[in-house]
């Protein structure tokens, strides 16, 4: 028994590994990303130093915050006009591009052979999973090195006083530059604590859930449901959208309807810990077979 | 001895029946030739038989498992279904290694062997994407044959390839035959799938016409 599972084990890492390993050269989208969204935030903080003099030293935490900000609560009846926010929407499609196009296609090529060897579809479909977590933590590394990147390309925009300095908030900053007016009322730690956690486990319990219809419904069709949930989050600041739990100004810490992280947490783990369970499920009756294709 | 009993196996998708009431007995040290058109229902066949499919009514028995109950795919199958498909970015030998791992049955002078059976070059640097057509279906056959399956199954294993290929296919064929293994080959080639063969099974519509 225990060396069977120990041997499953060995199969799930192999599968991470291989995944990883034969999709390396794209991890250079989210480095990329994180490079650009660094320059547009010196960019627009040099734009505004040049009315605002005080305006000119932002930090790494300022950056994550940049990235993360999201939008504030959409209020239709102020006559605002409803803009997703572009940062959140492309980060959510790049994870989802890259796990849809993984799990999708691998049952159609390479990983039919594997699973024939497996000889167990859970241990397959555990594989996938644990596959699923590391590389969001890998897109979301990359992506904090891409903004490590433009941060220092951009030095002199800096406060490099300390460790602590790099890692502080900037209200001028967070007031002028983000327009929020809001006053935060967390300590910036937790701020920024959530900042980078939240996004990420949001982005596993998604990719989860997509992995999970994909036993359903074709890799496309899950896309969009994926990005109707992504825009819908935008649309309405309720605790049961989870891509609000992707944008700091979200939440209760920020704006006092918001948003509160702990229930974001557990339901963020309840929905992938649900996924993991459906999926294996539905992959237990799946059919590995073209579906694009004529079924004989 | 190895044995494959197909049970009023039935499979249904879209309420369209692409596999009606089949039963079968394939036993080892036979190659089996389905013969039938586009559409016929070979390819769902060996499908069904790989436990890639879940049939909706009926059973397939290996070697006196239910497959899909006791077992979720057969203990020792090489399958070779639609076109061969592998890690683009690794070569031949790095692609069956990965595969060899999983169950570590064979070593790394078996996958060299198995590469010069089909007629590829172990020592051969280019990536799998920058093989030919050919070359791609060839490591596809390795890859089945490569750790002596009780079960083989091909799916136009000649397609794309040259004579000196379709050669080496027999020559497989007959070692695995000669091994027990239960071979299942679909060809549209009909002379060569009589040749190949040992028992014939006409199929149209999804259903087992004749066997001979």
């Amino acid at each position: 028994m225990k060396n069977r599972l120990f041997y499953d084990w060995k199969l799930m890492l192999a599968q991470v590994h291989l995944g990883i390993r034969s999709h390396w050269k794209w991890y250079c989208v989210p480095l990329l990303f994180g490079m650009v969204q660094g320059y547009l935030f010196f960019w627009q903080l040099a734009l505004w130093s040049q009315y605002t003099p005080e305006i000119f030293y932002g930090s790494f935490g300022d950056m994550i915050m940049y990235v993360f900000r999201g939008m504030e609560e959409y209020v239709p009846h102020n006559m605002q006009q409803f803009q997703v926010p572009v940062t959140y929407l492309l980060i959510n499609i790049g994870v989802a591009v890259f796990v849809g196009n993984q799990t999708a296609r691998d049952l159609e090529d390479f990983g039919k052979l594997q699973l024939l060897r497996y000889h167990n579809r859970t241990v397959w479909w555990l594989g996938k999973c644990l596959w699923c977590v590391v590389h969001i933590l890998i897109f979301y590394g990359m992506l904090y090195m891409g903004l490590l990147f433009a941060m220092f390309a951009n030095i002199r925009h800096l406060e490099l006083s300390g460790i602590r300095d790099i890692f502080q908030i900037h209200t001028y900053i967070y007031n002028n530059v983000f327009y929020c007016q809001m006053p935060m009322t967390n300590s910036v730690g937790t701020v920024l604590l959530i900042a980078v956690l939240m996004p990420m486990v949001t982005s596993i319990a998604l990719s989860f859930l997509q992995m999970c219809l994909e036993m359903l419904l074709s890799p496309s069709v899950v896309m969009v449901l994926l990005m109707g949930i992504d825009v819908l989050s935008a649309f309405f600041m309720k605790w049961c959208w989870l891509g609000n739990y992707m944008m700091i100004f979200r939440y209760n810490f920020i704006n006092p309807n918001g948003v509160c992280w702990q229930l974001g947490l557990e339901i963020d783990v309840c929905v992938a810990v649900l996924a993991i369970f459906i999926g294996n499920i539905l992959f237990g009756r799946y059919d590995v077979m073209p579906r694009m294709k004529e079924y004989v | 001895m190895n044995e494959i009993i197909i049970e009023d196996y039935s499979k249904k998708i879209k309420n369209t029946e692409v596999l009606s009431h089949v039963n079968l007995r394939l036993e080892g040290g036979n190659v089996y030739g389905l013969k039938g058109k586009n559409g016929s229902g070979k390819t769902m066949l060996m499908r069904a038989i790989s436990g890639l499919i879940k049939g909706s009514q009926g059973k397939i028995i290996i070697n006196g498992e239910v497959l899909g109950k006791d077992i979720s795919f057969p203990r020792s199958i090489g399958v070779l279904i639609e076109n061969p498909s592998f890690i683009g970015g690794y070569t031949g030998f790095q692609n069956l290694k990965v595969l060899a791992d999983i169950q570590k049955r064979i070593d790394d002078t078996r996958i060299r062997n198995v590469l010069k059976q089909v007629g590829l070059d172990p020592q051969d640097k280019r990536t799998f994407r920058k093989y030919s057509l050919g070359m791609k279906q060839r490591l596809g056959i390795a890859a089945a044959v490569m750790e002596y399956p009780d079960i083989v199954i091909l799916d136009e294993p000649i397609n794309a390839l040259d004579e000196s290929g379709a050669l080496r296919v027999r020559e497989i064929l007959k070692e695995q035959k000669d091994n027990g293994a239960i071979c299942i080959i679909a060809c549209h080639d009909t002379e060569e799938l009589e040749y190949l063969s040992d028992v014939i099974i006409d199929i149209q519509d999804g259903v087992i016409v004749g066997e001979r």
